[in-house]
């Protein structure tokens, strides 16, 4: 398996894991976290996605964006993010599903939120 | 194979190793320990994935505040009753999962590569207002979806008002929790106030400080301070409800001043995207203090 299919396999095995866990457990708070590990899996591949390419060589910035970005951190007298440890960082991934993504997390903590609360009327009725 | 190949794929292991154990265990409390570190590990994998913004907002809301609530339900739900699937369901649920895993990989991994936005993103960039791409996405070119993200908060605002949980009474935590509060409270304020003002050009943003924030909040909770005083509660649900009003407010200004809805005018686009984060933050923190401690008048541990 290439390096870059890691993250990839990982997005798709969290989401068949959730599924299956959606399809076999009756309890509540089970079935919402699976939701969450759900929601983490299609963000993995969603971010896997927009990945450019690997920076794993220093000092290859090939994308537009990347060469943007540096020219604007260096018009404001900073350093220029990755000349150090580009080795280990990468080139930023494409900013659209890192948007889509950090919207699904809020909305996600909403969601848990209100289903957490819907959980706990049903368990009191449960109770009583 | 080089050091980071290997880190990745130990990454993902983890990753994948503590998300079953969160959807196996049969222990309450063991299932959201493996959530929340799962949570961590998630964060950091967005990392190596060039997607800090993300890192941020899954550390402190992914891990931390789904966390807390998940624990709040371990609670109040009681242990695990769930009898388990017969063989045959589980065997069906399994084999279709994997398949729809395989599917999705191989989709994955015949998809052309090539990505459409980055370039657009960074000819538009430099009219944004803002040098961090994500912030310019999430509160310029495509303001709206933020804007109705915000309108979901509110939403599920409402409908934890209405079925009105029982408030969250901790129990007392010991000597050290005042002391721990009083450290970290002060300290997630400025954090709060450094995301929000470093989000226009590196990663950070309203999301995040209001995450941090919250946290602040539910570490003054188990600090022991009431939130069912009705005033405090008052004014939290205000500058819960505030985020949305001056959002939509600015999408209609927008719209006089520009005639395009959350068209900045040009050369201020700044000023209002600050301005819109602002309040983002101060309502989001609230909204997730509210989401979490809950409204009803009955009170429980």
């Amino acid at each position: 398996m290439t390096p870059d299919l890691i993250y990839p396999a990982a997005g798709a095995g969290l989401i068949g894991l959730a599924l299956w866990r959606l399809a076999t457990c009756g309890d509540t708070l089970r079935r919402i976290m699976a939701l969450n590990v759900l929601a983490v899996g299609i963000a993995m591949l969603m971010l896997a996605a927009g990945r450019e390419t690997l920076m794993l060589a220093a000092g290859r910035e090939t994308s537009t964006l990347a060469a943007g970005r540096d020219t604007l951190t260096r018009a404001a007298g900073q350093d220029t993010p990755q000349t150090a440890g580009a080795g280990f960082l990468q080139a930023a991934a494409d900013p659209v599903p890192q948007a889509f993504v950090l919207t699904g997390i809020v909305v996600l903590v909403a969601v848990t939120a209100a289903l957490m609360a819907l959980a706990e009327r049903l368990g009191a009725r449960d109770g009583d | 194979m080089s050091p980071v190949v290997l880190f990745d794929a130990a990454l993902a292991l983890g990753v994948l190793g503590c998300a079953a154990l969160a959807l196996t265990l049969r222990d309450r409390t063991g299932t959201v320990a493996a959530f929340m570190l799962t949570g961590l590990l998630v964060a950091l994998s967005w990392l190596r994935l060039g997607a800090p913004d993300v890192a941020l907002a899954e550390a402190a809301i992914g891990a931390g505040l789904t966390g807390a609530l998940f624990l709040r339900g371990a609670r109040r739900l009681g242990p695990l009753r769930a009898r388990p699937p017969a063989p045959a369901q589980a065997a069906a649920a399994a084999l279709g999962a994997a398949v729809l895993s395989a599917a999705l990989l191989w989709a994955f991994a015949t998809a052309p590569a090539e990505s459409l936005y980055p370039p657009r993103v960074a000819a538009a960039l430099e009219d944004s207002g803002v040098s961090n791409p994500v912030t310019a996405v999430l509160l310029n070119f495509r303001a709206w979806d933020t804007l109705l993200e915000i309108a979901v908060l509110v939403v599920a605002l409402l409908l934890v008002m209405t079925l009105s949980p029982p408030r969250v009474i901790p129990d007392k935590l010991g000597a050290l929790v005042q002391p721990f509060a009083r450290i970290v409270v002060p300290v997630a304020v400025l954090v709060a106030g450094h995301l929000l003002w470093q989000g226009a050009e590196a990663p950070g943003g309203a999301f995040q400080a209001g995450a941090v924030l919250a946290g602040a909040g539910l570490a003054l909770v188990l600090g022991g301070v009431r939130v069912d005083r009705r005033v405090l509660r008052r004014a939290l649900t205000a500058l819960a409800l505030a985020g949305l009003a001056v959002f939509t407010l600015a999408a209609l200004a927008s719209q006089a001043v520009t005639g395009a809805l959350l068209g900045y005018p040009d050369g201020q686009a700044k000023a209002w995207i600050i301005a819109i984060e602002g309040a983002l933050t101060l309502s989001i923190a609230a909204t997730l203090c509210l989401l979490f401690t809950g409204y009803g008048r009955r009170s429980a541990r």
